[in-house]
């Protein structure tokens, strides 16, 4: 009876077997179909193209303010992170992969920063989505643990010109920081960059409006690092030093001339934990140094920011926006309110 | 019907789809014996067990899956040989060894901070990338599985239901139970990549629970645990699709709901029942 059952079971399995693999085979190829037909209907849009906007769609909610300043009303530009969000777990729905599936121009961070996403934004890219990758466009900065600070100082920020040969075609994003947009000034490489990629992928926009857009937004950018550069003047020279909870700021302190003292968690991500050497070791380099504040992102909890200022003594925990723009109508809301807010904190924490 | 068809039309749906129905049929058929075995937690843990193995194969460059695989089998090994050898239960086996390999995961993570992200998108993958390769290595993965499920069906079902008796017919029960851990491992290191171990967590228990409350039998119930976990990945993409839900929770929310409408849907009819032969033994 055993034996009669086994066999109706592997009957059973067989068919499923077939069945699986003839549906596999059947999605491959109308996967296939599928896509050429929606490269065709994009292409169709491209030519009649005052009928309908292109669509930008972007992943963080950062890069979403400055792409729509960027490219003025010429796109519909739409941002998948909701303000607040914590890009490095995020998870997108089915609905806003639709939307990212289906964008004439997909723009993301790169450098693994949106790792909920990770997986989609490979499969996007074998589906032949066009994609903007904005750290392709600025000199990156390796984020090798934490220990090797000291030799930042040296390459300063006078050589942002001469960058764009390095890093293109390189795809190997294993140790680069992806935090560029702590410095206004790669921001704005990053605009100039988008820009003329714009320009050269669809010709068919207006260029002139384009580029008026961002010029103008250009112009704001460059001002708003002026007005960084001037806030952080308050500081003294040997003040001039951050600890951290995450390691954000190493665009940032490359660009103002900041020493990164060290950083409670050594990367971002979800899985790392402080270890209990590292934390001692920063109360240690606080005490010598004599740090007046620690800073916090506001966008996740600062417990362990609380028990080194504690453990350090008389220092205050600052929070600053770090990974995602604020709610509508707080200090950080658009990406250059955000911006200042932070100079204007990180000023105030360490001028007294 | 326009609410199914137009979830289905993008490319990646399709793919999640196909992608998310060979991962039900991998972790129905070795699902089922986890259930039956009171394996479920072993599943759970295993899944934690595998980070040390993916952290060390991206640091040393090999491939994530062989790395996680080893670990499994390395983590499924040692409680074996712990519940033999020492005088505590399985589960507490289980959890010792879950710690151990989650701790040791994180330690090999945060010592070399720079690769993090590789190690937490390789846990977490999404339905939604899931891509061409992506499915045919499931494939692979699944076919071995289903051809060890026929093979293995009598072993099982002795370790199943007969372990005292399993010595006796010949059938070595501590090889059978080796085999049975590997194959779990192997469909958890098949899904997991692909779907999230979330969601492979939910398909792991929750379509067999639900199918061991309808049908008795072991065939049975893989073929019940298929149609639901089918119907399961299908209505939370869907779902996902139109109302903006994260979609490998959705999927796994769905399994895990089914199982409490079954139930409750058993309980109904037994209050139901009882309430009419009551009735009918008061009216005699």
């Amino acid at each position: 009876m055993f034996y009669n059952f086994r066999n109706r079971f592997s009957v059973l399995l067989t068919v499923f077997i077939a069945a699986i693999s003839l549906f596999a085979s059947a999605c491959s190829s109308s996967d296939s179909s599928s896509s050429s037909a929606s490269s065709g209907s994009a292409s169709s849009s491209e030519t009649s193209s005052s009928a309908e906007k292109l669509s930008i769609v972007v992943t963080t909610n950062i890069l979403g303010d400055v792409i729509e300043n960027t490219v003025g009303d010429l796109f519909d530009v739409e941002t998948i992170m909701p303000s607040g969000a914590d890009p490095h777990v995020f998870q997108a729905s089915a609905q806003q992969v639709n939307q990212m599936m289906e964008a004439d121009l997909l723009v993301v961070n790169g450098a693994n920063f949106e790792e909920g996403l990770v997986d989609v934004i490979a499969a996007a890219k074998s589906d032949g989505v066009m994609i903007f990758e904005a750290i392709d466009f600025v000199e990156a900065i390796e984020s090798d643990g934490h220990d090797d600070h000291d030799d930042h100082d040296e390459e300063g920020h006078d050589d942002h010109d001469d960058h764009d040969e390095e890093g293109h075609d390189d795809h190997d994003h294993g140790g680069i920081d992806p935090h560029f947009f702590t410095d206004p000034a790669r921001m704005a490489d990053v605009v100039e960059g988008f820009t003329a990629y714009l320009a050269e992928n669809f010709p068919a926009i207006d260029q002139d409006s384009l580029l008026a857009s961002s010029n103008a937004y250009l112009g704001e950018l460059n001002s708003l690092d002026a007005e960084v550069e001037q806030t952080l003047s308050s500081i003294p020279e040997e003040s001039r030093e951050l600890i951290t909870n995450h390691a954000v700021f190493a665009y940032f302190a490359d660009r103002y001339d900041f020493e990164v003292l060290g950083s409670i968690i050594p990367s971002s991500s979800t899985l790392d934990n402080a270890s209990a050497k590292d934390i001692n070791d920063l109360v240690s380099v606080i005490r010598d140094e004599n740090v007046s504040a620690i800073f916090a992102d506001a966008s996740s909890s600062g417990t362990l920011a609380e028990v080194l200022a504690g453990e350090a003594g008389d220092i205050q925990v600052v929070s600053l926006f770090t990974e995602s723009l604020g709610e509508a109508g707080s200090a950080g809301s658009t990406y250059i309110d955000m911006i200042r807010t932070n100079a204007e904190l990180i000023a105030g924490g360490l001028s007294n | 019907m326009d609410f199914l068809i137009d979830a289905f039309q993008p490319a990646f749906m399709q793919r999640a789809l196909v992608g998310g129905i060979i991962a039900v049929v991998a972790t129905s058929l070795i699902g089922t014996w986890i259930v039956l075995r009171g394996l479920a937690f072993l599943g759970d843990a295993l899944a934690h067990g595998v980070i040390p193995g993916i952290a060390i194969a991206i640091l040393w460059g090999f491939s994530p899956v062989i790395g996680a695989f080893v670990s499994a089998l390395v983590m499924s090994g040692l409680v074996t040989f712990v519940s033999n050898r020492a005088p505590v239960r399985d589960d507490t086996a289980i959890g010792l060894l879950f710690v151990g390999m989650l701790a040791l995961g994180v330690l090999i993570v945060s010592k070399s901070g720079s690769f993090a992200t590789d190690v937490t998108s390789i846990l977490f993958g999404d339905a939604l990338g899931i891509t061409a390769d992506d499915i045919r290595r499931q494939l692979l993965y699944t076919s071995i599985l289903l051809v060890c499920t026929v093979l293995f069906y009598r072993p099982f079902m002795v370790l199943t239901f007969n372990q005292d008796k399993a010595q006796t017919l010949g059938m070595r029960p501590r090889f059978s139970q080796a085999v049975l851990l590997a194959l779990l491992s192997l469909s958890i290191v098949a899904s997991f990549e692909a779907i999230g171990t979330l969601l492979v967590f939910g398909l792991l228990v929750a379509p067999p629970a639900t199918a061991s409350l309808l049908v008795r039998r072991v065939p049975g119930i893989m073929v019940v645990s298929i149609l639901l976990g089918v119907l399961a990945v299908t209505a939370g993409l869907v779902v996902s699709f139109h109302y903006g839900t994260a979609g490998g929770a959705t999927m796994a929310g769905f399994s895990v709901l089914q199982f409490f409408i079954v139930l409750m849907g058993k309980e109904l009819i037994k209050t139901f029942r009882k309430r009419k032969s009551d009735s009918i033994a008061t009216e005699v």
